[in-house]
């Protein structure tokens, strides 16, 4: 017996065939009333954690499970799964896929109904939980119309209704916009003070999150750092992009600065920074550093241009793009941000003809998309989906390449799809099945599959969701080649703290199918009201720098360019 | 095949919230339809019978106005199909049989007219009712929740599944497929391009709700309560006798009334 929330002792774990431990060696106890967050690069353990914890290892998975695992009380190994339902919630990585049923009202009542409680007493559960997670406006909506944020809380409330005592949240961030973001760690951290629930939620983005966890444990098949939230990220903050682990820019910041006691959040760091700078009174004024602008413009045309686009949804009517106007020049580097649902994924699929305007007109590479086919349009377009499982059906990595090389009609497509595996760093997965290799792998796979047949103009729609932060500059410095190479480039993200890192020409900013703003990094991400209105939140860098009212001497988007300014003086 | 194709049937099956008359109606009443509707398409065979019965099952449909929207849409997803399969038994009733070409159109109208009434009872019963109001009803006829639950949830899944095939189709056009070219082998041959990987993310799709509901309780119990209980109503019983009376009176019609068509 225990008396913690959550205690592993010797846990080794190999899953069904496999014979490399997922985990190994975990000594881990969880108190009642924590708030952990456990970090960690993709393929680290981190959800095969998850799956120890509610008891799906070894009841659903089998596999070899070495050691001890009490949760609330309950020796999980020995007892079955039954023993632990209604102690332990857990909300997965693509919360949509847990929904039951189509009315919120009905998914939430699920466990309750199954655990055979009272109609008087689930009457009061339902009231109760979708006020204290304040959706009671999405009470009789249907769970098929509502928006990834919405869907996240639904999938809370169902859980909450039961009252468990832990909560598990695999990677809950990843596909969410900088707003909802912030809106589930208020609820969680709500749910930890007010109600006491221990709260377990695994993650790699710790920018937001760094500021509500009470503990911050990095578990890469060991456990590699447990502790006080700011003392794992001085000790991690040590080696350049560890762990996969989306460090804070602004302890990173203060890390290559050298102070001492790292600050979390944007308010901890106002202080410090500003006493950093009275000490070097007046810096700034020859600090101005001159942003490369690669001015492509000037009197060129436009390789892509769009004019007063309008799409309707022929299904429901809805309205998803309400007169947008741009052109893109050749060897522009773009990013077009936007909450969820703002429209983006709708405006790229003009961009090859897959949706056509239902009014005004699209010109790529001077042909109207309404009168050229996907696959001519598609040859100066290349568009790489955000989920790359929805293109792969071919038996090995090769073989996927060369598909698209031979619809294109690239002659010698294998020697052509060698090489770009291997600009790719694929080489040596050319016969695994594309199902078999990492989440890294098959974006950069996906990626590949469209550039085997060279076209002008390359689209990532989402393409940093779900991955780690190690994968992410790897991706980034894909891009920058590329751009270097003459390529144009189209960043679908709402991925704010990525996009700060990426030497942007220009950026557009997207809300309710509208073009709100478009400028340069500096200016759009410096515009805190803009991107309100796009519900999307400045970087931490920018808004730092906007509250110590530097913002009109400096503009620096991320922590290495402030440092290097800084260095300057 | 087009892109429309996915969005049409995927938009025709999805479940959408509203006050209509049909929402309101309890799930029992819903499936007796169904059932009635079966029943009509095996006794009867006389098409000007069934082409009633085709409009009467219409003027239903307008008692939620989306749902003659959803119904255009099926068929306009569904058309294809339907001309394939009675061009097919036309040529093999032609090529196998002796009966007349006239008399073999008939046969494939006739199959067409019972496929319409039953395509409509199906989507006004999968539109306006929910799973929990289905398992609700089969569990007051004692059949246990946890054999309702995955067909149910099967055939909630057909939409998203349909939406998911849209973007999977989609990617595989941004990479040059097409499908509107070439011999009919190749174009079916392409189509793997679409199953496999709808069949990849279904299956992970799948794993995530088992998991789910496993940790949810789903099985803890043969019982199970439900949070509100469906009660007959007024606007139930009215249901139900119009729609007993017509199929009845449809089958009655087909043994005494001489043929028209």
């Amino acid at each position: 017996m225990c008396n913690k929330a959550i205690e592993l002792k010797n846990i080794t774990y190999f899953y069904p065939n496999s014979t490399s431990p997922a985990l190994e060696n975990i000594n881990l106890s969880i108190d009642y009333g924590e708030f952990v967050a456990i970090a960690g690069a993709s393929g680290g353990g981190k959800s095969t954690f998850a799956r120890i914890v509610t008891g799906l290892i070894p009841h659903i998975y089998g596999g070899t499970l070495n050691g001890e695992v009490c949760v609330d009380g309950i020796n999980v190994v020995e007892k079955d799964i039954r023993s632990i339902i209604g102690r332990v919630g857990i909300v997965l990585q693509i919360p949509e896929n847990q929904i039951v049923n189509l009315v919120v009202e009905e998914e939430i009542t699920f466990p309750l109904e199954n655990l055979l409680f009272d109609v008087q007493t689930i009457l009061k559960r339902i009231e109760e939980v979708l006020s204290s997670l304040k959706i009671e406006h999405l009470r009789n909506r249907a769970t098929n119309s509502l928006s990834g944020g919405e869907i996240q809380k639904v999938v809370l409330a169902s859980i909450l209704a039961y009252r468990p005592r832990i909560l598990i949240l695999d990677e809950p961030l990843a596909h969410l916009d900088p707003y909802s973001v912030k809106e589930l760690l208020e609820i969680l951290h709500n749910l930890n003070k007010t109600y006491g629930i221990t709260i377990v939620v695994i993650e790699h983005r710790l920018s937001e999150l760094i500021k509500y966890i009470s503990r911050l444990i990095v578990l890469d098949k060991h456990i590699i750092a447990d502790g006080k939230p700011r003392d794992v990220l001085a000790i991690i903050a040590d080696r350049k992009f560890s762990r996969g682990i989306e460090i804070p820019s602004i302890s990173r910041l203060f890390k290559m600065l050298g102070v001492e006691s790292m600050p979390l959040s944007i308010n901890e760091s106002i202080d410090i920074f500003r006493k950093l700078l009275s000490n070097n009174n007046g810096w700034y004024s020859n600090a101005l550093i001159d942003r490369v602008s690669r001015v492509k413009q000037s009197g060129k045309e436009p390789i892509i241009s769009i004019n007063d686009l309008w799409y309707v949804y022929p299904d429901s009517g809805r309205i998803a793009l309400k007169g947008i106007n741009m052109d893109v020049y050749r060897g522009e580097f773009i990013a077009i941000v936007g909450a969820n649902g703002s429209g983006k994924t709708t405006l790229v699929k003009h961009l090859n003809g897959i949706l056509k305007p239902s009014r005004g007109r699209v010109k790529v590479f001077g042909r109207d998309t309404l009168s050229s086919s996907v696959a001519e349009l598609a040859r100066y377009v290349g568009i790489v989906f955000q989920n790359p499982l929805h293109q792969f059906f071919k038996e090995t990595v090769l073989e996927e390449v060369m598909f698209s090389a031979k619809n294109m009609g690239v002659s010698n497509a294998e020697e052509k799809a060698l090489a770009i595996l291997k600009y790719f760093n694929l080489s040596h997965l050319v016969n695994r099945s594309p199902y078999e290799i990492s989440v890294g792998e098959q974006r950069r796979l996906a990626i590949a599959s469209i550039l085997v047949y060279d076209p002008e103009v390359v689209v990532l729609d989402e393409a940093t969701a779900g991955i780690d932060f190690s994968l992410k500059m790897e991706l980034l410095e894909i891009l920058i080649d590329l751009i270097k190479r003459g390529k144009t480039i189209i960043l679908n993200t709402h991925d704010i703290e990525f996009l700060s890192y990426a030497p942007l020409d220009r950026i557009i900013v997207l809300s309710d199918g509208r073009i709100l703003a478009q400028g340069p990094p500096n200016e759009i991400l410096y515009n805190d009201m803009l991107l309100a209105r796009a519900r999307v939140a400045p970087p931490q860098i920018p808004m730092l720098i906007k509250l110590v009212d530097l913002d009109r001497y400096i503009k620096p988007l991320n922590e290495i360019e402030l440092y290097t300014m800084l260095s300057r003086m | 095949m087009k892109r429309g194709f996915f969005d049409s049937i995927s938009y025709a099956l999805l479940y959408e919230e509203s006050n209509s008359i049909l929402h309101a109606v309890d799930p029992r009443a819903k499936l007796l339809y169904v059932v009635l509707t079966i029943a009509i398409s095996m006794i009867v065979a006389r098409l000007d019978i069934l082409l009633l019965l085709f409009i009467a099952n219409t003027l239903l449909l307008t008692l939620y106005r989306n749902l003659v929207i959803k119904f255009i849409f099926l068929l306009r997803g569904l058309a294809p199909f339907i001309a394939i399969i009675v061009v097919f038994n036309i040529i093999v009733s032609l090529v196998f049989t002796d009966i007349s070409i006239a008399e073999a159109t008939m046969v494939q109208i006739r199959s067409i007219a019972r496929i319409l009434c039953l395509a409509i009872a199906l989507l006004i019963l999968l539109s306006t009712t929910t799973p929990w109001q289905i398992v609700q009803a089969f569990t007051k006829i004692g059949i246990t929740y946890t054999y309702v639950y995955p067909f149910i949830i099967a055939l909630r899944f057909i939409p998203i599944v349909f939406n998911e095939m849209k973007n999977i189709y989609d990617a595989q056009r941004a990479r040059g497929l097409e499908f509107e070219k070439g011999r009919v082998t190749d174009r079916i041959r392409r189509l793997a391009a679409i199953i496999i990987p709808t069949i990849v993310c279904s299956i992970i799709r799948a794993k995530d709700l088992i998991e789910a509901m496993e940790l949810r309780g789903f099985g803890y119990s043969k019982k199970r309560t439900f949070y509100k209980s469906i009660k007959f109503r007024k606007i139930d019983i009215l249901f139900i006798t119009v729609i007993t009376a017509l199929h009845l009176a449809a089958i009655v019609a087909t043994f005494i009334t001489p043929a028209i068509l």
